[in-house]
């Protein structure tokens, strides 16, 4: 059980190595919000405190990051589940729930390290958190990636194709990244838009990070809104809550057939593709692999 | 000694019967072939016997373990290669292989010795740190059977394993799965809708619309047809089969744009068939393939309408 949890943490971090894209993005998203937004929005929103609104925004990039990653990792998901090792776990001597944590976790690590690779920013921006500050904080990016990765697993339990995912990026993960508390207090927001800030995971996840950060400092109207206490309390909750869903719907008998018996559209031109086969001769046995490496194969596979 | 045995075993989606109830033996160390065109319910008896699909009737055991009541046994007791590859293209040969034998919870020795000889039983050791990305199909497909067996399953499920393949490469992986059973023991379950192609096996089960419709060895069923076949093809068809009827007394079959014929000794057929040479007809006399025999037992061919 631990070796397919490593197997599947490992996979997805070679996978995000190897894509360059990925990497870049990693990088190039965030520092643009920063440079661009945090510039134009420092001469809008009114600094009361000793806090810099570039300062006040960084948690909120952190959340952004692992907002994306922990999203992207779940509709990969769905597209591992059709095409890739996931299938292997599912006939692996695993219990079901298995399959999950280990796809959660990976996806919440996976979150946390591209946050991780982003943390110079806090003494490029002037902060200097301490030793301990440093260590809440990254409690609090584990913390926050763990329930948004919950999230994702339990949107991409339901999603049966990656077709969906202009749909999730418009109507979850932008409205979940403005409610937030990322670009400006949750406070500032208007009463009736309150209920939803309330009801975004990444509001509490961004509130957190906040406090470690911006500790020892006066941030006036630029800083948390919530306790820290009760930030961990509803992250907490909300992994926990979200995690069983996600569990339950993942290995849920119907649902799963369902996936699995909607033929890739790459099966029929596949199976299409090839002519009659000849009548097998008896030919001298010898490695399989040794006289396919000539030949070049027009098969796509998409992954 | 039985590696699978099935019974009655039947799945339904919401109103559609996908497998109807089937009855299966297969015996340890057997290698056994699942014949049937698309969509006949190959895939769907497999994901039962996998424990990815729970049975809507009928009850089965794999390697003595039932599948609805011990999936876990049934999972520790199998491989399975899937219809798409399950390969990380980004990933190298060695790497996919890895995620496997983590998988199954092998030591580091133990899985570097295993990866290393899967990857030499398929000649891809020069290739181990290349990314699969660069593989031809061929080589894709070598690499996901040597991850089904790399835990050394004591019965394999393969679901059209030489799809997408090319001849040459459709065969290799023929010799390799009848040497992998010959050599280790393994029992071999695989699907297939080339007919042809299941010559090797040691007894194949074809099923047609749900259910079996004949199983035996390959060599027993071909000779259950009762001899040989005669092929006719002609410009224009029509009207030739009432030819052929009245001139052999024997009921021929269309498949396609060939006239079969069935017979049980081709050398006192063949001269009554010779006067419709003289209006453009071909004949040509045929051993019966399994696919012949599919087609005298469902009447349709392999393909309908492909």
């Amino acid at each position: 059980m631990i070796g397919a949890i490593v197997a599947v943490v490992v996979r997805e971090f070679l996978r995000f190595v190897r894509q360059r894209g990925r990497l870049l993005s990693t990088f190039a998203r965030p520092l643009l919000w920063l440079v661009v937004i945090g510039s134009g929005f420092e001469r809008v929103v009114p600094t009361e405190g000793t806090v810099s609104y570039k300062q006040f925004l960084l948690p909120g990039i952190f959340g952004m990051v692992i907002l994306f990653s922990t999203m992207l990792s779940a509709l990969a998901t769905v597209h591992d589940r059709e095409f890739g090792p996931i299938r292997m776990l599912l006939v692996a001597p695993l219990p079901r729930p298995v399959a999950v944590v280990a796809k959660t976790l990976s996806s919440a690590l996976l979150g946390v390290f591209q946050a991780v690779l982003l943390l110079p920013l806090i003494w490029i921006l002037g902060l200097h958190p301490s030793a301990r500050s440093l260590l809440e904080l990254l409690g609090a990016l584990v913390l926050c990636a763990l329930a948004l990765s919950s999230l994702g697993m339990l949107i991409a339990s339901r999603m049966r194709s990656i077709e969906n995912f202009a749909g999730v990026m418009n109507f979850l993960m932008f409205p979940m990244f403005f409610l937030s508390s990322a670009l400006y207090p949750a406070s500032s927001l208007p009463g009736f838009l309150q209920p939803l800030v309330r009801a975004d995971p990444l509001t509490y996840g961004i509130d957190l990070m906040r406090h470690p950060l911006l500790h020892g400092l006066y941030p006036a109207n630029l800083g948390s809104d919530y306790t820290v206490r009760f930030d961990i309390l509803v992250l907490a909750a909300l992994t926990v809550v979200l995690f069983a869903l996600a569990a339950l719907l993942f290995g849920e008998e119907d649902h799963l057939a369902r996936i699995l018996l909607t033929e890739p559209p790459k099966t029929r031109s596949r199976a299409e593709a090839p002519g009659r086969p000849p009548s097998p001769r008896p030919a001298p046995i010898e490695p399989v692999g040794s006289a396919l490496h000539d030949e070049q194969h027009p098969v796509a596979h998409g992954q | 000694m039985t590696a699978i045995a099935a019974a009655g075993l039947g799945r339904d989606y919401g109103a559609v019967r996908a497998v109807d109830a089937i009855d299966l033996e297969v015996r340890t160390g057997e290698f056994f072939g699942f014949l049937g065109p698309n969509g006949a319910g190959k895939t769907t008896t497999i994901r039962m016997l996998t424990t990815l699909l729970r049975p809507t009737r009928g009850h089965a055991e794999v390697a003595g373990r039932n599948v609805e009541t011990d999936p876990l046994g049934v999972r520790r007791e199998i491989g399975v290669v899937f219809q798409e590859t399950t390969l990380d293209l980004d990933l190298t040969a060695e790497e996919n292989l890895r995620f496997c034998t983590r998988l199954y919870g092998l030591s580091r020795k133990e899985s570097k010795l295993r990866i290393g000889e899967a990857l030499s039983l398929f000649g891809l050791e020069d290739r181990r740190r290349d990314r699969v990305r660069s593989f031809s199909g061929g080589m894709r497909r070598a690499l996901d059977l040597a991850r089904g067996i790399l835990h050394r399953p004591s019965v394999l499920f393969l679901d059209e394993p030489t799809l997408g393949l090319d001849p040459t490469q459709r065969r290799r992986i023929w010799e390799y799965l009848r040497r992998l059973c010959n050599e280790s023991g393994t029992t071999l379950f695989l699907t297939t809708h080339y007919m042809e192609e299941a010559d090797p096996c040691d007894r194949v089960a074809i099923i047609a619309r749900g259910s079996i419709v004949a199983a035996g060895a390959p060599l027993t069923l071909k000779r259950g047809l009762g001899g040989e076949s005669i092929e006719l093809t002609a410009e224009r068809l029509d009207g030739l089969a009432a030819r052929v009827r009245s001139l052999t007394g024997v009921e021929p079959k269309t498949i396609g744009d060939v006239l079969s014929l069935i017979v049980d000794d081709a050398a006192a057929v063949l001269p009554l068939l010779l006067p419709l040479t003289a209006y453009g007809v071909e004949v040509r006399l045929s051993r019966p393939t399994l696919e012949d025999v599919f087609v005298a037992l469902t009447g349709q061919p392999e393909e309908p309408a492909a």
